[in-house]
């Protein structure tokens, strides 16, 4: 019993040792041959700071993310906050939508998990402003437009206020934008062609889209391509970051297709293997 | 804040201030709490301070932690630490509990202009109703219990635990 138990015990311990070592000399991408490390929402769904906190993302980007992932929604004021779902009443002590309600509002609710800690909902501006070495970093913006209708004045409204943030914080350089909805994209090329714009789509249906609107590249999960296909996407000039990493495993899947970055749930673990 | 720190201790020290009147309970319990007033868990020391035929009096303190690292990757834990006096009705190997009593929470966050790193040290009022089953005489229970909590005195949560507690057994109980 005793010895079933020590081997047991070294046995463990030798896999825990050796689990990070993996050989990265095969990747190959239009990033330098490196993948980046991205945080999905700062820490990822499975931390205890809730997702697109300020708490989350500055802890991302201190255990060596290059960059994080956040989602945007905008106030009835034309204020760009980081904030995922539709609604307000599930995460934090309010009701209703984002685009119903002005800044002021906003900046008042707190998210309910974990209880007693009180983290607040962040805006676009206050994150530029306050995390710390901004311009060493990346971060992936992406709009949730969560609104059924988008009239044109809409679409300009979010641009003109992505613009504002980024010329007042001199992150243009550091950004890259999101979307599923070609309108948007479009629009935001037509006012700034010199932005990064990640279609986000399955790569067989926005692969011709995005090659034919010389978009930076598509931001795609990783369940739904192959290293094939990430290498036609490089070869055409675009870049692939991949997403929906919720376990080590799919972690290095994506790893394996050489992708120019990924964004995980699994934070630690990523930017361990990539360091190498 | 003077009056809060007056409860807390008051909670703190009831339990070594009131003395055991008999036996027919076991005294002393280690409590391991999933959810509960400790937030997502916690560990608990139990002391029966009064017992009285099937009726007791206890006092309950743990402690609970979120993460050891703050936000920047330093050394600086959140701590919890629930504390609560409740009393309870025995039935055979039932127990009907009621109990009240604070958690006192030091969070540490983005102040709230997020422009530095601030510790919150702020205090929760909590209620438990639960049911316990544990033999008499014997070390293990099982309980679940709702627990509302009035979060900084501002906000109301509903909220539960399942606990695991084991009892030590003293020589001269019956």
């Amino acid at each position: 019993m005793k010895t079933i138990f020590i081997t047991l015990i070294s046995f463990s311990l030798l896999l825990s040792c050796g689990k990070n070592n993996i050989d990265l000399s095969f990747v190959e991408n239009l990033s330098g041959n490196k993948i980046v490390p991205f945080g999905h929402a700062g820490m990822g769904i499975s931390s205890q700071f809730p997702i697109n906190t300020f708490e989350s993302i500055q802890c991302a980007l201190a255990i060596g993310a290059k960059g994080v992932e956040v989602d945007i929604q905008m106030t009835k004021d034309s204020v760009l906050v980081l904030f995922h779902d539709k609604t307000l009443q599930e995460q934090t002590n309010l009701d209703g939508m984002i685009y119903e309600k002005n800044w002021n509002e906003i900046n008042q609710a707190i998210y309910k998990n974990p209880p007693f800690a009180e983290y607040r909902i962040l805006s676009l501006n206050q994150l530029f402003k306050n995390i710390e070495n901004k311009k060493e970093s990346m971060f992936s913006l992406d709009f949730k437009l969560h609104e059924s209708n988008h009239p044109d004045e809409y679409i300009l409204k979010h641009w003109n206020a992505l613009i504002k943030v980024l010329n007042n914080h001199d992150m243009a350089e550091n950004v890259f934008i999101e979307s599923r909805r070609k309108p948007y994209l479009e629009k935001l090329q037509e006012m700034r062609p010199d932005l990064k714009l990640l279609f986000l789509e399955e790569f067989e249906k926005g692969f011709e889209y995005t090659k034919s609107m010389n978009y930076y590249g598509m931001i795609i999960p990783n369940s739904t391509i192959d290293a094939e296909q990430i290498k036609e996407a490089h070869h055409a000039g675009l870049r692939i970051g991949l997403f929906g990493l919720l376990t080590k495993n799919e972690n290095l899947d994506a790893i394996q297709k050489s992708p120019d970055f990924i964004q995980t749930d699994k934070v630690k673990y990523l930017v361990d293997v990539l360091k190498q | 804040m003077l009056a809060s720190k007056k409860i807390f201790f008051f909670f703190l020290l009831l339990p070594f201030i009131l003395k055991s009147q008999n036996n027919t309970f076991l005294k002393h319990s280690i409590i391991i709490d999933i959810g509960g007033i400790g937030g997502y868990g916690s560990l608990n020391y139990e002391r029966i301070f009064f017992s009285q035929k099937d009726f007791f009096l206890s006092g309950k303190t743990g402690v609970s932690f979120y993460r050891f690292k703050d936000f920047e990757r330093k050394i600086n834990p959140d701590l919890l630490f629930p504390i609560n006096i409740q009393g309870g009705l025995r039935y055979k190997s039932h127990h009907a509990i009621l109990g009240i009593g604070q958690t006192i929470s030091s969070i540490v966050k983005a102040s709230n202009n997020f422009n530095s790193k601030t510790r919150r040290n702020s205090m929760s009022a909590n209620l438990t109703i639960a049911y316990r089953f544990q033999k008499k005489g014997k070390p293990y229970s099982v309980q679940i219990s709702y627990n509302p909590l009035f979060e900084h005195y501002t906000r109301f949560r509903n909220w539960g635990s399942l606990n695991f507690g084991y009892s030590f057994v003293e020589k001269n109980n019956s």
